[in-house]
C-alpha cells in the first residue's frame, strides 16, 4: 500500500467530517473516507475493495477536513497499488471508454475527430490559442442513446472565441488528456497519453490552451506541469476566458432563470466558483438562483466510469430535485461529464426531475449578440 | 507493411444458434476456407457490444467480424436488431480512432449456410491481408495477442 505517500493520514483526528460530507457514504455503506484514512494512518492494509472504486474523488471531504489530510489525492495512488497487484476496477460498460483512451495511448494514429467542424465555426491551424476538444466527439457517439450533445460546448467555445476576435486552433491529433486513466490508477496509459499530447503541444507552441472540460484543464494545467514541467503556457477553462474578457462580449437579454451546477473539477479542484457565475450574469435579464448546496459544498454529478450504482443514482436524483426546487428553467453546468451523467439518470422511466441541462459555453454562445 | 508473411489476427464473434452452427456446417461439409481466424462463441450477436470489439483492437486484432442469425431468426427475437445498433456505435468510435471501416464487419449466417460462412471468412481474411496490420496494433506481438487475460465483469 502507498502508506509512504500518505503521511498526511497521520494527521487525521478521526473527527468524521469527511464521512459526513461524502455524498457517496450517505447511500453506500462500504465507503467511509474516515475509516479509509484511519486504516492508512494505522498502517492497516486498506485493500479497501469496493470502497476504493466507489469514491468519486469529488473533493467534498477535502473541503471540510480541518487537518488538510489529502484524502482525494490518495485515491489514484491507492488505486494504482491495487492495480499493480492485479486488481481491476469495476468499470462501467465493461471499460469501453477506458479502451478508447488506451487505444489512443498506443501510438500516433491519425484520428477523424473533427468531422463536426462546420464553416461558420472559424478556426485557424496557425493560431496561438489552442482549443482542446477533449473526448467530446467520442462521448457524443458513445452516449448516443442518451441524446447527449457535449460537442455543443465545444462549438459554443469556438463561437465565443470568434466573438472575441480569436480563431482558435483545433488539432486532429489531440489525445484524451488522461484524466480518467490517472484517477483510476492507470499510470502507464496516463503518461503515454500525456507524452503524445505534449509532443503535439511542442509542435503547435500555443500561448494559451482553452478547454471546455474542467477535467482537461485540471490535467493539462495542473497535473502535466507538476509531472512533466510542460506545456509551459497557461491552460484555462472557458469560464475563465469569458470572465477575463467580459468587455469584448455582448449578449442579448434573455428572461431566463438558471441554476449553476458546480462541477467538482472546476470548483473544488480548481477553485473556479466566481468565473462561471460572472459569465452567466453577463447575459442581461438572466436570473441565477443558487441551489442550497453550492460552490465548495456543491454535490457533484456522481459520475465516474468506475462505478454506477444505487448511490450514484440517488445522488443524481437528489441533485436534480434540488436544481428543480430553485424554480430555475435550466440547470447550467460547465463539464461534459455532468451533462452525460445527469442526462443518463434522466433517461429512465421518466420519474427523475426533468429539468433541462445545458452547458455554460453552449448557452453563452447562443446568447451572443 | 503489406507483405506476404503478414499473419492477420482476426477475431470472429459468432452467435451460438446460427452462425456458430453455420461455421460447424462449413467444417463438417469439409468446405475449404482460411483457418486464419479465431472464433469466440457468444449466445447472441446482441451480446457483442462496443467493449468486445474495442478490446480486440486494443489488444492487437487486425479485423473483427460479428456474425449472427438473419433478421427475424434471432433465437432471442430481437438480439440482432440490438447488434446493429451497437455495431454502428462501435464502428463510429473506431472510425474516429483512425481505423479503416473494412476492418469491422457485421454479417448474418444461418446454421445451414456453410458455404456462405466459408466464402465470408475467405473474403474477410483477404481484405485484412490486403489492408495489412491494424494501425491500432500498438506494440502488441503475436505472443501477447491472445495471451492477455481479459476480465470483463459486467458492471452498472
Ligand atoms: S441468437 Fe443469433 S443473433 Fe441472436
Amino acid at each position: 500500500m502507498a502508506n509512504t505517500e500518505l503521511k498526511g493520514a497521520m494527521r487525521c483526528l478521526d473527527c468524521g467530517k469527511c464521512t459526513s460530507a461524502c455524498p457517496v457514504a450517505r447511500f453506500n455503506l462500504v465507503l467511509s473516507p474516515r475509516r479509509l484514512i484511519r486504516q492508512l494512518g494505522c498502517g492497516v492494509d486498506a485493500g479497501c475493495g469496493d470502497a476504493l472504486w466507489s469514491c468519486l474523488t469529488c473533493g467534498r471531504c477535502d473541503a471540510v477536513c480541518p487537518q488538510e489530510v489529502p484524502i482525494t489525492a490518495a485515491m489514484p495512488l491507492l488505486r494504482a497499488d491495487v492495480r499493480a497487484e492485479g486488481g481491476k476496477p469495476p468499470f462501467t460498460r465493461c471499460g469501453a471508454m477506458e479502451s478508447v483512451a488506451t487505444i489512443q495511448s498506443q501510438g500516433p494514429v491519425p484520428q477523424n475527430r473533427l468531422e463536426w467542424l462546420t464553416d461558420d465555426l472559424r478556426t485557424d491551424p496557425e493560431s496561438k490559442t489552442l482549443l482542446f476538444i477533449g473526448c467530446t466527439p467520442y462521448f457524443d457517439k458513445f452516449f448516443v442513446e442518451h441524446d447527449v450533445d457535449t460537442l455543443a460546448a465545444v462549438k459554443g467555445a469556438i463561437r465565443i472565441l470568434n466573438a472575441m476576435g480569436i480563431e482558435p486552433a483545433v488539432l486532429a491529433d489531440e489525445r484524451c488528456c488522461g484524466h480518467d486513466a490517472l484517477w483510476s490508477g492507470d499510470e502507464k496509459t496516463f503518461s503515454d497519453l500525456a507524452h503524445l499530447n505534449l509532443e503535439m503541444f511542442a509542435k503547435a507552441a500555443p500561448d494559451l490552451i482553452v478547454t471546455v472540460c474542467p477535467e482537461c484543464s485540471l490535467t493539462l494545467g495542473r497535473t502535466y506541469p507538476e509531472r512533466f514541467e510542460a506545456p509551459g503556457c497557461p491552460v484555462k477553462h472557458i469560464t475563465e476566458v469569458v470572465s477575463e474578457h467580459y468587455e469584448e462580449l455582448e449578449f442579448t437579454a434573455r428572461e431566463l432563470t438558471v441554476t449553476f451546477q458546480d462541477p467538482c473539477r472546476l470548483g473544488r479542484h480548481q477553485d473556479l466558483y466566481v468565473e462561471p457565475r460572472e459569465g452567466l450574469e453577463m447575459i442581461p435579464d438572466l436570473e441565477l438562483r443558487e441551489m442550497p448546496r453550492n460552490r465548495a459544498a456543491a454535490v457533484c454529478c456522481a459520475g465516474s466510469w468506475l462505478t454506477c450504482n444505487q448511490a450514484s443514482k440517488k445522488i443524481q436524483s437528489d441533485r436534480l430535485a434540488e436544481a428543480e426546487a430553485t424554480g430555475a428553467e435550466l440547470m447550467v453546468t460547465a463539464c461534459p461529464k455532468c451533462l452525460i451523467h445527469f442526462r443518463c439518470s434522466q433517461s429512465g422511466v421518466g420519474e427523475e426531475p426533468g429539468i433541462e441541462i445545458r452547458d455554460f459555453a453552449d448557452l453563452l454562445a447562443e446568447s451572443l449578440q | 507493411m503489406n507483405n506476404s508473411d503478414f499473419e492477420p489476427r482476426i477475431v470472429v464473434f459468432a452467435c451460438n444458434w446460427c452462425s456458430y452452427a453455420g461455421a460447424d456446417t462449413a467444417g463438417v461439409s469439409r468446405l475449404q476456407h482460411s483457418p486464419k481466424f479465431r472464433v469466440i462463441r457468444t449466445m447472441c450477436s446482441g451480446r457483442v457490444n462496443s467493449v468486445h470489439i474495442l478490446k480486440a483492437f486494443e489488444m492487437g486484432a487486425d479485423g473483427v467480424l460479428v456474425s449472427g442469425c438473419h433478421i427475424g431468426d434471432c433465437h432471442y427475437m430481437f438480439g440482432n436488431h440490438w447488434a446493429i445498433k451497437q455495431f454502428d456505435v462501435t464502428r463510429d468510435l473506431l472510425n474516429m480512432l483512425g481505423l479503416e471501416e473494412a476492418r469491422t464487419r457485421l454479417e448474418w449466417v444461418s446454421a445451414a449456410e456453410g458455404p456462405k460462412w466459408a466464402s465470408l471468412i475467405d473474403e474477410f481474411v483477404t481484405t485484412i491481408q490486403q489492408l495489412g496490420p491494424s494501425p491500432l496494433r500498438g506494440e502488441s506481438t503475436e505472443e501477447s495477442f491472445g495471451d492477455r487475460e481479459i476480465d470483463m465483469e459486467v458492471n452498472g
